[in-house]
């Protein structure tokens, strides 16, 4: 049963426009005779979604489920009406449905939405009739700033400020119950909370990294002013900069600053200049220790397909849409760990993981999943590999102890390849160990359409965390103003999200990230010839501009 | 002196435990909670993981209803259920009830029926209590001036474990008739006048009142079948208040108050009126001689007409969709529409004045070729008290099934189904497509209506079918 929360999803508008749609429609009574919750989803409209032979007619809109797997339903007045039945909410929300927009419910159902986490969100005519123009396409409800959002370019309808949820009436019923869950974490955690002061260690690092990370700390400080956050910024060198200043990739006095704080945000380390093997210590090193001294066992890669970039990705823009996945990397154990014997006719890399290891990266994915679509798959090579069978077994006993609630299926590595470019919008959250997770993470970039756009977050425990844009220096856009700023101040969003737990703020950046990425300014390599301080003075703005959160 | 309140108010008042706070809703006390099979066992399943028992058993009735079958069961006792999950979903409760100790009126206990007839004919439904069911139709219940509504599962599953329920608090909605509806108009026709006017969600987020001199001259019978379809307006509950009907209909049931206590109870119930100052959150007034005999025509109740009325036109998306699935144009009125069965029961139409005004219709006279009828007593105790009258000889004698009481064809979960296509002129309350089986074609009416119709074959009133023939 699909009774996770969701803080914000982006899916497909369903359109069922007809009003006075009744129980007896969305669940016909001769599937009453069940004593279990579970099993209804498949006969959700049953007499009007299949045919007299049972098979599904495609332009009935529910159908477009089983494709999607979730979706937004957009219905006529009165929805629900009738039969007090919680056997419709229970199908609805096994056939995928997670929110149901009408101008009004029926009292009884709305009660029983309420109750299984089926958001019912009230709306007047006119922004229904508004929403109804984006029916068949994706469109985004987010429940922390209280937004519908279309994709589209230029002055977003659909922002518009009638679509906030009403603040009195039923609709407060409604919406501020729906998302109780996670209105009580945004209040928790930001205003005058017991987080008031967020240490931050500052690394710009090399080549671009000192830019990027210049924007990202405006974008951040703009974020944590708005939801009355203080940030303690302490800027250390590393990389090519650290050997600069005292000799050192990594300066000890870096190092403990990074101890100290509450998290790590890195820029990006390298310089050609160190190519050569006389010069000594490179300034990748200066990472490496970094990773290794903080302890990080997992390694975060959001990716999300922005519609307004699906002609930069190389997949095509219907198979793209919606793709909005999260790699879980194991980072601190495996092959790149293991044993290395290197002779001049044989070598050997030896692959080994603890259960100890396996778990705590399973219950990281496993509590990211409950924040999300609630979709784990893991990937291995079980076929082949022992400690692929051990991640199997392991996983899958985590799972079924502490995540009963989410979906956990398993794949092999090589068939996750394919089906990562094939149907990326199937992926929630893919939880795997370090070699594949390296070899997949590089492959998921490929479809926001730019590395630019990718930010990471590293987590160990109980340390910090690092939080590092996915590009790395690229020397040759050095002070040219030329570089994406996008994935340093998402890697900012993160920071918030997973060192703080602030997700209000986390949130509000990567929604003006993608009103900027809707409407421009972009730098060049996303098309755009804007720079990147215009860019993220955008994003600022756009912050700025966005209703405040509930 | 206290502020002026409405009926609502008072039992509200009465009953809430905890006012709503910071966006939680109020808790509210429930005098008595209904149980039946379709909507329960899940809830027990949530007391089962949760470890939980059952707070108040003994305000707590159980019935089995909704996939009972209608045939008696066979000669070694074996109920015909029209499958397997039915007869487990029964079983789920027979052994739920006993486990947790709640009353269950099942087969075999003389007093099993629909939970909306057998919960006021054994005197339960009182004026000025709280009754909750995982049934829409528990608004019936209101017809006793109770703050009754239907809920979903898991709120039964929080009233069996804490006898409370979370609960918005609706607003009030008064209804007043001025005037006594003309002698051949039921409560079942006032009814759908009624949703036809106000429509399907007229009344949603409200309670109603139904007031004035139109709704104190019906009988408890009527006053229940127009309680009972206050949800098919979108309100969950309706109120009327009690008065001498009230109490002469509760005086000598089996469980309500006795002798002595019966008066003081009495006393206390003619306290629960609307004060004669309280407001309204929104009034309506209708004239009773407005109302005349009515039939549903599309595929919600709110889409009926008067039999001799041309049918509106089509005009909105809702409507065409309704005039292809009925088979039916606009234009043409309902009188002589051809018919295929006839269906008298349900909570709305399965008591005993009900059977009597069918059987009136019926006596002398038979169905008309083709037509299949089925008569479904409300309960044990309205199939016993009409077979006391003979009512069931009536119903045989013109061709019709006399069957054992239950909800049938009104919901189609037990095997009683209208067959696709097939135009079933029925007393229930529901015409929503699929209702009383896939494709089946409902046309909502009061029992005299519908016994007429079944001896003409073709929509029809008394007033229709001319002199009766010598039988």
């Amino acid at each position: 049963m699909n009774r996770r929360p969701f803080v914000r999803l982006t899916a497909p508008l369903l359109h069922l426009p007809e009003p006075d749609l009744d129980t007896d429609q969305i669940i016909p009574a001769r599937f009453l005779t069940t004593t279990a919750r579970a099993g209804l989803g498949r006969h959700a409209f049953h007499d009007r979604r299949y045919d007299a032979e049972g098979r599904p007619r495609p332009e009935f809109p529910l159908n477009a489920l089983a494709r999607h797997g979730l979706g937004f339903l957009l219905a006529g007045r009165n929805f629900g009406c009738g039969s007090s039945r919680e056997h419709a909410v229970w199908a609805l929300l096994e056939a995928g449905v997670r929110a149901v927009i009408t101008p009004a419910a029926a009292d009884i159902f709305r009660a029983n939405a309420l109750r299984n986490g089926l958001l019912v969100i009230e709306l007047p005519p006119e922004p229904i009739a508004r929403l109804a123009r984006h029916a068949g396409r994706e469109i985004t409800v987010d429940l922390l700033e209280r937004l519908i959002l279309a994709p589209g370019r230029g002055a977003d309808p659909l922002r518009h400020r009638s679509l906030r949820a009403p603040p009195a009436a039923r609709g407060a019923s409604t919406s501020s119950s729906c998302c109780a869950r996670c209105c009580r974490r945004s209040s928790a955690t930001s205003g005058s909370g017991p987080m008031a002061e967020l240490r931050i260690a500052y690394l710009p690092g090399d080549g671009i990294g000192p830019e990027v990370l210049e924007a990202a700390r405006r974008v951040l400080e703009a974020a944590a002013r708005r939801h009355g956050v203080r940030l303690r910024l302490d800027e250390r060198p590393i990389g090519a900069a650290g050997i600069a200043a005292c000799g050192r990739a990594l300066p000890e006095a870096t190092l403990a600053a990074c101890r100290d704080a509450d998290a790590v945000l890195l820029g990006a380390v390298g310089d050609p200049r160190y190519d050569d093997p006389e010069r000594g210590e490179r300034p990748e090193s200066g990472l490496l220790a970094l990773r290794a001294a903080l302890g990080l066992h997992a390694n975060l890669r959001p990716v999300r397909a922005h519609p307004a970039l699906a002609a930069a990705s190389p997949l095509r823009a219907e198979r793209l849409a919606g793709a909005d996945l999260l790699i879980v990397r194991e980072l601190g154990s495996g092959i790149y760990f293991g044993r290395r014997e290197e002779g001049a006719e044989e070598a050997s890399d030896e692959c080994r993981y603890r259960r100890h290891e396996i778990e705590r990266v399973a219950r990281l994915a496993g509590r990211l999943a409950r924040a999300r679509r609630g979709r784990v798959t893991q990937v291995d090579k079980a076929n082949v590999l022992a400690t692929s069978r051990l991640w199997r077994r392991t996983v899958t006993a985590v799972f079924a102890a502490e995540f009963p609630e989410l979906e956990l299926e398993h794949l092999l590595v090589d068939a996750m390849a394919m089906r990562l470019l094939l149907e990326p919008r199937r992926f929630d959250v893919i939880l795997t160990e370090n070699l594949f997770g390296d070899v997949l993470s590089d492959e998921a970039a490929l479809l926001a359409g730019s590395i630019g756009l990718l930010p990471s977050a590293s987590l160990g425990e109980p340390g910090p965390g690092l939080f590092e844009p996915v590009h790395g220096s690229a020397p040759d856009l050095a002070g040219r103003d030329r570089a994406n700023p996008l994935g340093a101040i998402l890697s900012a969003a993160l920071l918030l999200r997973h060192a703080a737990g602030l997700e209000g703020p986390a949130r509000a950046i990567e929604l003006a990230v993608e009103r900027v990425l809707a409407e421009g300014p972009l730098t060049p390599d996303l098309g755009g010839s804007a720079g990147t301080a215009a860019v993220a003075e955008a994003v600022r703005l756009a912050l700025a501009e966005l209703p405040a959160a509930a | 002196m206290s502020r002026p309140a409405t009926l609502f108010e008072k039992i509200w008042r009465a009953h809430e435990v905890r006012p709503a706070a910071r966006g939680a809703p109020a808790v509210l006390y429930v005098d008595l909670h209904l149980i039946h099979e379709v909507t329960s066992p899940q809830a027990f399943a949530e007391l089962e993981a949760r470890g939980l028992r059952v707070r108040r058993p003994e305000r707590t009735l159980a019935t089995l209803d909704h996939a009972t079958p209608t045939l008696p069961p066979a000669a070694d006792g074996t109920i015909p259920f029209a499958d397997e999950a039915a007869r487990r979903q029964a079983e789920a409760l027979v052994a739920n009830c006993r486990r947790h100790g709640i009353e269950l009126l099942g087969f075999g206990s003389g007093r099993r029926g629909i939970v909306h007839v057998v919960a006021p004919e054994l005197g339960l439904s009182q004026p000025g209590m709280t009754i909750v069911c995982g049934d829409s139709h528990t608004s019936t219940h209101g017809a006793f001036g109770a703050l009754a509504f239907g809920i979903g599962s898991s709120a039964v599953a929080q009233v069996l474990a804490t006898q409370c329920l979370f609960r918005e608090r609706p607003r009030t909605l008064a209804i007043e008739l001025s005037g006594r509806l003309r002698p051949g108009v039921s409560a079942k026709d006032l009814a759908l006048f009624l949703i036809h006017r106000l429509g399907t969600d007229g009344g949603t987020g409200h309670v109603i009142e139904f007031r004035g001199e139109g709704i104190a001259a019906l009988s408890m019978e009527g006053r229940m079948s127009l309680c009972n379809m206050a949800i098919e307006m979108g309100s969950p509950a309706a109120l009327i208040a009690p008065d001498e009907t009230t109490f002469a209909w509760l005086e000598g049931r089996p469980r309500a108050p006795k002798g002595a206590a019966f008066a003081a109870a009495v006393a206390a119930w003619r306290r629960l009126v609307s004060d004669p100052e309280a407001r309204f959150d929104r009034e309506h007034r209708f004239a009773a001689a407005e109302v005349g005999v009515r039939v549903s025509f599309g595929t919600d109740p709110s889409q009926s007409a008067g039999l001799d009325e041309p049918l509106p036109p089509a005009d909105s998306p809702r409507l065409r969709r309704a005039y292809e699935y009925m088979a039916l144009e606009p234009g043409r009125p309902l009188r002589g529409l051809p018919i295929d069965l006839v269906f008298i029961g349900s909570c709305t139409n399965g008591r005993l004045e009900d059977l009597r005004a069918a059987a009136a219709v019926l006596a002398g006279r038979r169905l008309a070729p083709g037509v299949r009828m089925l008569v479904v007593p409300g309960s044990e105790a309205v199939k016993r008290a009409a077979e006391a009258e003979r009512l069931d000889e009536v119903f045989r004698a013109a061709g019709a099934e006399w069957r054992e009481p239950g909800c049938s064809m009104c919901i189609a979960m037990n095997g009683d189904v209208v067959p696709p296509g097939k135009r079933c002129v029925s007393t229930s309350n529901r015409n929503f497509e699929g209702r009383q089986g896939p494709g089946a074609r409902t046309l909502l009416a009061s029992p005299a209506v519908a016994a007429a119709s079944a001896v003409a074959g073709r929509l029809s009133d008394p007033e229709g079918l001319g002199a009766r023939e010598a039988a």
